[in-house]
């Protein structure tokens, strides 16, 4: 398989913390790759590492197959786009501006396609209105579209979600797919919104405290998620007993709710519930969720 | 190196920044003939003739302050917006990034000079007719001079704009040090400049007074004056008072110096800003 990005044991420390800790990760090419994990478990610092804002402590990564060492990583950032963190641009100049001075730093010998890139992001309506007036769903999208100037084949995004409205989420992400199956650009997206993530990623990395918990595709966890049925009834401590003597797996979600990791016989359990005075509401099969799944991985807990 | 300067270049080209300082420096440089003809006008053609000159390099006792300003509001907008991040993973090495900052500095100090001098020889020469050419020694070891100054100032502001992500900060360290760079150098070059001997009235007995000369305790010397004369011409303000004064001749030190010290700056920022790790 071809990868855009790998990284081998990759470590960076601050003042003997280790916000990284022997990362292994691999970005096949073409892939949208979801970057999962809890606020502090390294994201961003990846991100950095990858875009040359940092050095690794140890370790290292090959973007484009060139090792991070070698003086040629300059030529492999070109073909990439990065949004780190907040977006960055300048706050005093329009959004066309802005693009046409990202594209002198890239040394682009002209400014065509600025427009349709200001389409394609949904600011060609923004005139000579500055920078520094734009809302925040605004600013994220001149970022993405700063970071796609030069067309890039490799797209890094760090939490573009954050801070948008719902139909903004939609906005982005319908970009981001468009981008990804009609320009063919591989995509690092990081976030902590998992239901978001979820409807985007062909391939995961989930990360906690700084190292690799698992990677896998989006077929891989479709496979991996255990199929559960959603039971709404009465009162959940007498589903409780009959569960336990039918020896499921469940797990209560609230006074009138919960999930059952087996295929129960509805009809039987109806009954063995009504026996113990307790009513069947309604049963749902469910898929578990990339959420489920990630805290069945990292644990719930907070750092 | 030559993509990030043609960016940078279009980029000042419409920065209210630059040209507001660009225009502050003219007005200095009008002010000052204007103030020089006044001056003229009341005390005559030989206040010109000695004073005259001073006037007209006088943009250059502020030059610190308008390097200080433009590095830590143009240049540190680059740092403090995130700009430089597009840079980076645009595939730029930070030692051109440096360096472009450092060019386009020392760029934009030379061309303030540039915008007080010139509308101050053209109000001059309104004002002032042709004794305006006698009263200026427009040596060329003076515009040398200049350079080294600039040079000086660029490397030493670069450092804040750039290694600090902070721009109010970045901005009043570089307007500190602008300051004590001042008062610094004027200090020394005051110190030095005390004569040697002073002149005393003495009375006399039928109520007369003696003129006589005597050891003026200010002035310095042994090794005094050598920490003074090193100091002297290690401060870039006390050559830009040299280069102010028709009196002065040309001496080679003090602008190496400053050459020597604007490239252990660089040397020093450049090794920082190569490791710093950017947020």
């Amino acid at each position: 398989m071809d990868y855009v990005l790998t990284t081998d044991k990759l470590v960076k420390s601050y003042r003997g913390f280790k916000a990284l800790d022997g990362l292994d990760m691999h970005i096949p090419k073409g892939a949208i790759y979801g970057f999962v994990g809890k606020n502090g478990a390294g994201k961003t610092t990846l991100i950095r590492l990858i875009c040359g804002l940092q050095e690794p402590s140890a370790g290292g990564f090959t973007l484009y197959g060139i090792p991070n060492r070698r003086r040629d990583i300059a030529k492999a950032r070109r073909r990439m786009g990065a949004v780190v963190e907040t977006p960055s641009f300048y706050p005093d100049m329009s959004a066309l501006e802005n693009l046409k001075q990202q594209s002198l730093i890239l040394g682009l010998p002209s400014f065509t396609g600025l427009e349709e890139l200001l389409e394609l992001v949904g600011l060609e309506d923004t005139g000579r209105k500055k920078a520094r007036n734009f809302s925040l769903g605004m600013r994220q999208r001149l970022g993405i579209a700063l970071a796609l100037v030069g067309d890039p084949d490799f797209l890094v995004l760090d939490e573009p979600v954050n801070g948008l409205d719902p139909q903004g989420i939609v906005e982005i992400r319908e970009l981001i797919l468009k981008l990804n199956r009609e320009q063919q650009i591989t995509v690092l997206i990081s976030s902590h919104i998992l239901d978001e993530l979820s409807r985007l990623a062909t391939h995961y990395g989930i990360i906690d405290r700084g190292r690799m918990v698992k990677e896998l595709s989006a077929g891989e966890l479709e496979a991996a998620c255990r199929k559960c049925v959603r039971l709404e009834v009465s009162d959940t401590r007498p589903l409780a007993r009959v569960l336990d003597r039918a020896g499921m797996e469940y797990r209560i979600l609230s006074g009138t709710a919960a999930e059952i990791y087996a295929q129960p016989k509805l009809s039987q359990l109806a009954a063995a519930l009504s026996r113990e005075g307790c009513e069947l509401f309604s049963a749902q099969e469910r898929d578990e969720s990339l959420e489920a799944y990630y805290l069945s991985l990292v644990g719930g807990g907070h750092d | 190196m030559t993509k990030l300067l043609s960016a940078q270049l279009r980029r000042l080209g419409r920065s209210v920044c630059f040209w507001g300082l660009a225009a502050c420096c003219a007005v200095l440089g009008l002010l000052a003939m204007a103030l020089a003809a006044y001056n003229t006008r009341n005390l005559g053609l030989l206040w010109l003739l000695s004073q005259g000159h001073s006037y007209f390099f006088m943009i250059e006792l502020a030059a610190g302050f308008f390097s200080a300003l433009f590095a830590a509001f143009f240049l540190g907008e680059d740092r403090s917006c995130g700009a430089l991040r597009n840079k980076l993973w645009a595939g730029h090495a930070r030692r051109d990034l440096y360096l472009c900052h450092l060019l386009l500095c020392a760029g934009a100090g030379l061309f303030f000079t540039l915008c007080s001098m010139l509308p101050s020889l053209l109000a001059g020469r309104l004002l002032l007719g042709p004794a305006l050419w006698e009263a200026l020694d427009p040596a060329p070891w003076r515009f040398a001079c200049i350079l080294a100054v600039q040079l000086f100032y660029a490397a030493l502001f670069c450092l804040p704009a750039t290694l600090d992500a902070r721009q109010a900060r970045a901005c009043v360290l570089s307007l500190l040090l602008a300051a004590v760079l001042a008062v610094a150098g004027a200090y020394t070059t005051g110190r030095l400049r005390a004569p040697a001997l002073q002149t005393q009235m003495v009375l006399q007995s039928d109520g007369s007074f003696l003129r006589e000369e005597v050891p003026n305790a200010a002035y310095l010397q042994g090794n005094a004056r050598a920490v003074f004369t090193a100091l002297d011409a290690a401060s870039p303000f006390s050559l830009s008072l040299r280069t102010a004064d028709r009196e002065e001749s040309f001496a080679p030190l003090p602008p190496l110096c400053l050459l020597a010290e604007a490239g252990l700056l660089t040397a020093l920022g450049l090794a920082i800003f190569q490791k710093q790790d950017i947020q």
